[in-house]
């Protein structure tokens, strides 16, 4: 397929879409301040967790290791998972999508000679962009205050992947998101699952403990799982976890689970513009 | 105080009535409100799969902290949590005219008025949770424990009912300050057993800015582990911060200008 034949609505880095890339710019940076706030006071569940576990740990015996993870490891998995957690903010979609399209506001956009989606993810991406460098703060204040305990990629190439990995990672993010609004084209009224699947996708991903604690046959299907693929993986290559072949075979399954949520998300969308009623249009 | 107790009955019973009207609505959110204590048990069954105890508490007894710290902030959500939300859009909108003309107390009014029915499935399921595990604790029943237990968590809603107004009450200053997010994080500190914190920390947080008090206060009181000097100063912490909330919301209302109209 070549590129030069899509029209330029559908090119990511279009003008057409860099203007709304622009757009979702200005919005990221007009609530500044209360990301700002939010960012320093999501620090206190961060810490708890980090003083449960170091609790846990001083509790067991000296070198105690849990599911391969030592004292060391532990706490930086928590901290590399809060300041990954800062930076996918691509979750919104999921709340933004279905109300546009229960509301009907939808309409507004099918009028444009652009795609839906692709709106959405320009301004998704904006979003983290702004994130990204706001993040970078509590991110050189959590290397130099825990520079005794945190855990670093030892390699150039783990470095890399870890790039990869999260850049990846951010876009299944956004596609499994950009699913779950899409629904609403179906079920009109979401909110109960949304809610529901909201915690569900906070387990799946690692961020609350990690995945390899789990039973190992309860984990041989997790692991497998789009989820994992978002920041959990991203995380394993981080803490070293995994060998070259290993992270090759992730990052692998990685574009996989890219391309089936890319398709997925395209077939969703063309069945259900085609049921959508413009309620309220 | 029997005059408000029944017109707070009323105001319940007006806002069950209206929920009612929603029905299917109602029934979906019954459903699914409590994920994140199920997600809370799921954390800690993983973590208990690799160890047996965590700072002193053993699987049973966390589990029982997780429950009744559902239950006490579902109780916390019901009564109140829709209530101080709105207040400082009462202060900024300039409706809180209305209130000020009703023949009772004002902080009262605002603060019952409306009941969310959102979170009563959390507080049943919590209170289930927690029967279970007591069970498995084989603690021995007694009507005392359950007193006890039942007098810290009205103690721990009561506390944490007057911390929160108390900062909602600086919206009389800074009306666009949301002290509810930060609040929600500050919870995180109640859910914790209390021996995860440094000594330091552990009291600062049961006497200074005392959140361990709301749910790990009644869980040791069933399990017959809180002194009773800590137990009496919890119940007269509450008394005097109830007051101090009032006395300071009068000096607030000072502030007040009503509405540009």
């Amino acid at each position: 397929m070549g590129v030069a034949a899509l029209p330029a609505s559908l090119v990511p880095w279009s003008r057409l879409n860099r203007r709304f890339m622009t757009i979702g710019l200005s919005d990221a940076l007009a609530y500044r301040g209360t990301f700002i706030l939010g960012i320093v006071f999501a620090m206190i569940p961060l810490a708890t967790s980090l003083l449960l576990w170091l609790a846990i740990y001083r509790a067991g015996a000296v070198g105690l290791s849990i599911a391969g993870f030592d004292l060391h490891g532990m706490l930086s998995y928590y901290l590399v998972m809060h300041l990954l957690g800062l930076v996918y903010v691509v979750e919104d979609v999921q709340w933004d999508v279905t109300q546009q399209i229960r509301g009907g506001t939808l309409n507004s956009y099918l009028m444009r000679p652009i795609s839906y989606c692709l709106v959405q993810w320009d301004l998704k991406m904006a979003a983290v962009l702004v994130a990204a460098v706001i993040a970078l703060i509590p991110a050189s204040l959590v290397v130099i205050a825990a520079r005794s305990i945190l855990v670093l990629p030892a390699a150039a190439w783990q470095w890399g992947a870890f790039v990869v990995a999260v850049l990846v990672g951010i876009q299944i993010a956004f596609l499994l998101s950009l699913c779950i609004g899409l629904s609403a084209f179906w079920f009109l009224e979401t909110s109960g699952f949304l809610m529901a699947a909201f915690p569900m996708q906070m387990i799946l991903s690692g961020s609350l403990f990690p995945l390899e604690l789990l039973p190992k046959p309860v984990y041989a299907v997790v692991g497998n799982l789009p989820w994992t693929y978002m920041t959990y993986f991203p995380l394993q290559i981080w803490l070293g976890r995994l060998d070259a072949a290993a992270v090759a075979r992730g990052l692998l399954f990685q574009a996989g689970w890219l391309a089936a949520l890319l398709g997925f998300s395209t077939w969703l969308w063309s069945r259900g513009i085609r049921r959508y009623e413009a309620v309220g249009g | 105080m029997i005059r408000y107790l029944r017109l707070w009955r009323e105001l319940f019973i007006t806002c069950l009535l209206r929920e009612m009207l929603f029905r299917a609505n109602f029934i979906a959110i019954l459903a699914t409100s409590s994920w994140w204590f199920v997600m809370n048990v799921v954390m800690f069954q993983v973590i208990f799969g690799h160890v047996t105890e965590i700072a002193g508490w053993t699987k049973y007894e966390i589990f029982f902290l997780v429950g009744t710290s559902h239950a006490t902030f579902g109780i916390f959500e019901t009564l109140f949590m829709v209530n101080m939300t709105r207040i400082p859009d009462l202060i900024r909108t300039g409706e809180l005219d209305f209130y000020l003309l009703k023949p009772v107390s004002t902080q009262f009014l605002i603060s019952a008025r409306y009941a969310d029915f959102e979170a009563v499935p959390n507080t049943i399921v919590g209170f289930l949770f927690v029967a279970w595990c007591a069970a498995k604790l084989h603690a021995v029943f007694s009507w005392t424990a359950l007193a006890t237990f039942a007098l810290f968590v009205v103690n721990g809603v009561t506390l944490y009912y007057t911390l929160l107004f108390v900062s909602v009450t600086i919206s009389f200053w800074f009306m666009r300050f949301h002290a509810m997010n930060i609040w929600w994080q500050l919870t995180s500190l109640a859910r914790q057993p209390a021996e995860v914190f440094p000594p330091a920390l552990r009291f600062v947080l049961t006497y200074c800015l005392p959140m361990l008090v709301i749910v790990n206060f009644p869980v040791k009181a069933y399990l017959g582990r809180l002194p009773l000097a800590a137990g009496i100063w919890a119940l007269v912490a509450t008394g005097l911060l109830l007051a101090l909330s009032q006395v300071f919301f009068t000096f607030a209302l000072r502030r007040y200008r009503s509405a540009s109209s």
